[in-house]
Parts: C-alpha cells; structure tokens; sequence
C-alpha cells in the first residue's frame, strides 16, 4: 500500500514538473483560447506564445486579447486606427511579431506619413466572414477604427460558424442582421469552461487535448501505423475549395457594413479570384483589394507559401508577409 | 529470428539497400575466414585491401561520389571546363558509415591477429545487422558483439529493468530535448538573414544541447533494446559537455567511433611512435577524416580540421603530462577550477559547432558576422528562457549520470516504486508529445 501511494506521489510530482519544464521552455503553450459572455471563444489576454506551425512564431496577447501593440479603445484625436480581421493568415503564428505583415505595415504608415498610426490585429485561426463580422461587432466596434480590413478567401464567404462558441450571426424574419449568445450549446460550454481551468494551467492536459483532437480528425491510424495506415479505411481529410458558394449572410453582411462609420476593406487573401457573384454585389462604399492578382504573390517564381525548413506548404512566408505589407502599404497610401 | 527482424528494420526505410548490407555481410565473413587461414604476408594484405576496397567503394560511392564531382567540377569550371554531366541521383543509404565501420574493424582485428573469425555465417550476419545500433551505432567491435550474439545470453531482470530505464530516458532525451531543440535550430539554420544576433547565438546552443541529446538518446535507445535481447552494447557517450579540455571531450564524445579512428586510423598511420612531427600529422589526418565521415562536405571536414587543431594545442600544452580525465570535488577553489575549464571547453566544442550545422560556407559567415556585429532583440528574453532551461535539464542529467557514473541512475533511488513513477511519468508525457507532434529523424542518420 505504501508503496503505491510513493509510486503517485512521485508520479504527480514528476509530471508537475515535467509541466512546468514544458511551459519554461515553449515545448507546448498552454491553452491560447478563453471565453467571455461577450466575446464568446476568444484569444486568453496578457499571453506570449511561441508556435511552430510550419515556420517560428513569437509573439503575445495583449490586454486587449488581440495581436501586437495594445491600445486602448478611446483612440487619441490625431490617430488613424487601422483593424484588421481575418484567419490564421491574419493573426499569423508562423513568423515573429516584429515579421508579420500588420507589424510592418504599421511601422511604413508611420515612417512616411505625418499622421499617426495604429494597427490591430484581431485575426483569428479558423474564422470566416460570420465569425470575423461577430467579433467586429463584439470587440473591434468600442475600438473606434477609421478603416477595417477584412482579410477572406472564397471559403470563409461560405459562412459556416463552425466554432459553436463564437457569437453567431443571424438574420432575423424583419431583415435584421443580429449577432447572439442563444446557440452556444450549454453542455458543450460547461465541459470547455471545466477544461478550461486545466488548459490554462497545464501544458501536459494541452497535449492530451491537442491528442484528442488529432483522433478526433481521424489521425491515429497515422500517427500508430505510419507506413502501413494505408491498410486502414483512409477518412477523406480534405474537402474540394472549387466553387465554394458565397452565403446569402456574405451580401447581409456588406449591407451592414456600409451603414457603418469606418471605411471598409474586403481583401482577397485567397490564392485564386474571390468567387464573382460577391465581388461584383460589392457596393462602390466598400473597398477591395485583390492580393491574388495584384500583389506579388503569385506574379513570381518563388512559392511565399513554402516553408524551407519544414519543407511544408501553407501560410504565407516571412517573404510573403513582407510583399503582402508593401502592397497594403502602397494601396492605402494612395487612398 | 534476429537476422530477419534487423533486415526487415533496415528494409523498412529502403528494402533495396538491404542488398549492400549482404554484399557488405558476405565479402567481409570470407575474407575473414581467408585470412586466418593463411600466412602469407602478401596475400593477407592482398585479402584486407579487397575488403578495404569493397567497404570504402561502396561508402565512398553513396556518401562522397557527389561531393568529390562537386568539388571537380569547382575546380575544372575556375579553368573554363565546364562538366555539369557528371551528375547522379545518388540516395545515401542510411546508417551506411556506421555498419561499414563495423564491419571493416572486424576484417582489420582479424588481421592483426586480436581475433578469430566465426564460422557461423548467420551470427556475423547478425553482428552486422543487429537491428538496434544498425543505423546510428554505437558502432560495435566483433570481440565484444559477437560472442553474445553466438550465445544469445538469457536475459536477467537487472537487464530488463535497465533496459527499460534506458529506452524511456533514451526516448524522453531524443522526442523532448531533441526534437524541441531541433525545430528551433531547423528554422532558424534555415533562414539566418531574418533572425538577430541573440537568436542565432541561441539557435547555436540549442543545437550543442539537440546533437548530444538527440544522438545519446538514440545510443540509450539501441543499448536498451539490446539489453532487452540480453546483450550488451558499449557506451557511445558520457557526459561529454562536462569535459574539462578538448582531449577529455573526445573520450566522452560517440566514444565508438573516436575509438574506432583512434585504433584502426590513427594507430595505422603510426599512432605517436614516428616521432612528434609526426604524431601531429597522424593526429589532423585523423580528425580531418573522422569530420569527413560524418558527411561529403567541406563544413564536416573543417568541424574535423578545428577539433584537429584543438587536440594537437592540448597535446602540445600537456607534453608527457596526462589530461584530467574525471573530477572530485575538492573544495570551492577545486570547483570553480573545474566549472571554468568545463566553460572554456564547451565555448571551443560550441565554436565548431557553427561550422557542423551550416549547410553552407554563406550560413556559417552570416552567423560569425552576426555575432561581430551585435544586434540585440527584443526576443533576447524568450530566448534565453527556453535555452536556459533545456540547457539546466541536460545538465541535471549529465550530472546526475557523472555522479552516479550511471546512464540508469534513476534506477539508483532506494524506492523502487519512486524510480518507476519517475519513468512512468517520462514516458506518457514523451509519447504524448509524439503523438501531437512531427517528428524529427535522428541527426546521425544522415551519416
């Protein structure tokens, strides 16, 4: 009896410290993601983080649970504020802070322009343009922003919401575009506001989660079989991005948004042409920029999407997020 | 059962190479058995150059054929010639350098007389093979490996317990020391132009801590599974990092193979009995090789040259006086002795660890230029946290090893139910790393 009671005691301590050495050293981050009644899922504030999907990302959550500098929503009077909302292209994890395209597109405004400039990332992994419009009215609204920039590819004008506990977007039967708390389902929220308390806290319940989740996506015969997974039934893992529908929600949403105060940016962050039947419904008050046919992006031999060292392709490169700000840059600087 | 499991191991990677393991297998068990039957000088010289050449043609194919037309090509196209059509595809077989080694030591003790050959075809098939250190070494001598193997000795429950003990640290310095370092390294080896000064420094710590750790923890691995067969490999490291000078550094260093250059390359080329001038000579070609076996490239042969140069600074230094070889503590002044030797040693093996690691002449430049050219970061915190504190885990490890003077010192606690929490615990948290995680392959499978 004695000695199995040793056996957890030292068990526990050991993983305790384990945890402890895993969080000193960035082997994993606790969990990046909390949740408010008012923003729904939303990034953890106050946290640095280091990542390293596909490239090396160093950056933090500022009070304001965003990316970068923090402002405070009472914006000073000779300040242009910029916001921009998007995915994971938009917030980014794959270079360093002082890297991503928002960071240096700030510094270029603010170098050659007499005015003041301040640029918010509220970028998001996994949003479409429900979620980014749910969080523009939730969080960046109170920010006061003189231009917003939505950063979109054909798949995020689909709009799914597929995140249960992101505000969800509705049209009501009077034509009212609403944002509301009433579908977050109750079970689900109670089981992630528990687990919160430890994926906030341990990095190792991080890993069992991150775990479950690669079982979830049909990942174990992989990740046990290695070579041989090809005898077990393969789950079709991708699904085809050609000619994606836009929602109807996408056209409520710009009809909102032109009854707004700041200027409004749709980008086209996709790496083909924003699908026609929404860019040609855009009203003359919206702006778009088309990164797919304008930017370098694509223009050139290079690949901005491959990353040396992992050999992986996906987001866009350090390289990638330098054009993407020089573009931004030269674009709104014209304006 | 152990000869079709250990090709099998190999085949899983590339079944077609498993063929130059047989070539390699059957030239060197005939050429053994030759050689101990007869006693003509010439005719064993004559034997042991046909090993020679078959061991060294077929490495010297895979691993160098590139390399040596590259380098050519260099030379002819600064004359105008431009010889571009030389090229193959050539894959490198892994674990290549290691069972070659292996093999010819064997040939080579067989012809000193140290040794008898085996008669058995499939034991010495096996000794090349054995699954567990085919790949990375430790790189094995016949006079320990065979013998075990012929008697597959029954495996006692110390074995077992070791065993385990050794494949779970092996596994935990490998996947959370290893690999975490080396996707660090990786990104920031692969793009310097983009990183600054403190990073790079950083980037150049971590990979000291991922080579040892990464390579070590294969070593532990392969000797745990062998421990498991009951049989006994040697020590490929010890607490290398903890070496008060260069000379002790390479004595705990992938001992198999330092010692393998030592007796078969440096002995060969007449060790230090042809005088001082020559000793040195023996000393760099040694060292110019030994980098050169780690990969067709100028940057492993320059790793070896510095390392080369550093042991024959030492050696000159010492003159007939022994090098330290292990410490005791022996008061404060003792202590703050042996840390600064310690320091200056792990500064001079990090040096050249700039020029392993870069996979060019521009990599290495930049760092060195970087590092002249101080830039700070504003990330020098970060950094400095997650060196530090894998820095702070290899060291308990190492310390607790030198200590105890044992790989398995978790196994020394009194409270058996302790040390396997301990273990327990290592092992779900590295294998749910791995499952979340890619993995890296091991660094000295490139070789």
């Amino acid at each position: 009896m004695k000695q199995i009671v040793v056996f957890f005691i030292g068990f526990f301590l050991t993983l305790a410290i384990l945890d402890w050495f895993v969080r000193l050293a960035y082997v994993e981050n606790t969990s990046p993601t909390d949740f408010t009644e008012q923003y729904g899922r939303c990034r953890v504030a106050n946290k640095d983080f280091v990542y390293f999907n596909e490239g090396f990302g160093i950056g933090r959550f500022n009070e304001g649970r965003y990316l970068g500098n923090y402002y405070t929503p009472q914006k000073p009077d000779n300040v242009i504020r910029i916001a921009a909302l998007g995915d994971s292209y938009v917030e980014g994890f794959q270079v360093f802070e002082r890297d991503h395209f928002l960071t240096l597109l700030e510094g270029k405004l603010n170098e050659s322009r007499l005015d003041s400039f301040q640029v918010l990332n509220f970028g998001r992994s996994g949003f479409d343009f429900g979620d980014m419009y749910a969080y523009y009215e939730r969080i960046v609204k109170p920010y006061d922003c003189d231009i917003v920039l939505f950063f979109v590819s054909n798949a995020d004008l689909n709009i799914q919401q597929t995140d249960p506990l992101i505000p969800r977007v509705q049209k009501t039967q009077d034509g009212k575009l609403i944002i509301t708390n009433e579908e977050f389902p109750k079970i689900y929220l109670k089981n992630y506001l528990t687990q919160k308390m430890l994926a906030h806290r341990s990095t190792i319940f991080q890993m069992l989660n991150n775990s479950r989740k690669l079982v979830i996506a049909g990942e174990l015969n992989h990740k046990l079989f290695d070579k041989f997974a090809y005898m077990f039934k393969e789950e079709n893992r991708s699904k085809s991005t050609s000619d994606i529908p836009v929602a109807d929600l996408s056209f409520n949403i710009i009809d909102y948004l032109v009854k707004e105060k700041p200027d409004f940016y749709i980008i086209n962050r996709d790496n083909r042409l924003l699908n026609n039947t929404f860019t040609d419904a855009l009203p003359s008050q919206i702006h778009y920029i088309d990164l797919y046919s304008n930017s370098k992006l694509y223009k050139s031999n290079k690949d901005y999407h491959f990353w040396k060292a992992t050999k992986k392709s996906g987001h866009w490169i350090g390289e990638g997020h330098k054009i993407v700000s020089e573009y931004l840059f030269d674009t709104l600087n014209h304006k | 059962m152990l000869l079709v499991s250990s090709y099998f191991f190999y085949g899983y990677w590339d079944w077609r190479f498993t063929s130059l393991l047989a070539i390699s297998t059957l030239v060197d068990f005939f050429i053994g058995k030759k050689l101990h039957l007869t006693n003509d000088k010439k005719k064993r010289k004559a034997l042991l150059l046909i090993s020679m050449l078959v061991n060294l043609g077929i490495l010297g194919f895979f691993k160098y054929f590139g390399f040596f037309v590259e380098s050519f090509e260099a030379i002819s196209s600064s004359f105008g010639i431009q010889l571009d059509y030389l090229h193959l595809n050539i894959i490198l077989p892994v674990g290549i350098s290691f069972y070659t080694f292996q093999t010819m030591s064997y040939t080579i003790d067989i012809y000193r007389e140290k040794m008898e050959p085996t008669n058995s075809l499939l034991d010495f098939a096996v000794f090349v093979a054995f699954f567990p250190q085919l790949v990375a070494g430790p790189i094995e001598r016949a006079a320990n490996l065979l013998p075990q193997i012929s008697k597959l000795p029954k495996v006692t429950k110390t074995q077992i317990e070791k065993g385990i003990t050794l494949i779970i640290t092996g596994l935990f310095m490998k996947v959370m020391i290893g690999d975490t370092t080396g996707r660090i390294v990786d990104r920031i080896f692969a793009e310097p132009e983009i990183y600054k000064s403190p990073e790079l420094l950083a980037a150049l710590v971590l990979f000291s801590i991922q080579i040892y750790a990464d390579f070590s923890g294969y070593s532990s691995i392969a000797r745990g599974v062998a421990k498991l067969l009951g049989i006994e490999l040697m020590k490929n490291f010890e607490q290398p990092y903890l070496s008060q000078n260069i000379t002790e550094f390479w004595r705990r260093w992938h001992i198999s193979l330092s010692s393998w250059l030592k007796d078969y390359l440096y002995i060969s080329l007449g060790g230090n009995r042809k005088g001082n001038n020559r000793k040195y000579i023996n000393l760099m070609i040694t060292m110019l090789l030994g980098g050169l076996w780690h990969g067709a490239s100028w940057n492993f042969v320059i790793w070896g040259g510095l390392h080369g140069v550093y042991l024959a600074v030492h050696k000159l230094i010492l003159q007939d006086k022994k090098p330290a070889s292990s410490y005791r503590y022996n008061g404060f002044v003792s202590f703050t002795r042996y840390t600064f030797n310690v320091s200056v040693t792990f500064l001079l093996v990090l040096f050249t660890w700039l020029f392993f690691r870069s996979t060019d002449f521009d990599t290495t430049k930049y760092f060195l230029n970087a590092f002249i050219h101080w830039q700070p970061s504003e990330y020098s915190f970060v950094f400095f946290r997650v060196t530090s504190s894998f820095f702070i885990v290899m060291l308990l490890f190492d310390a607790f090893s030198y200590y105890t003077k044992r790989h398995t010192f978790i196994l020394v606690l009194k409270n058996k139910a302790l040390s396997y929490s301990i273990l327990s615990a290592m092992f779900i948290v590295t294998l749910l790393f791995m499952f979340q995680s890619e993995p890296l392959p091991f660094v000295y499978f490139q070789f």
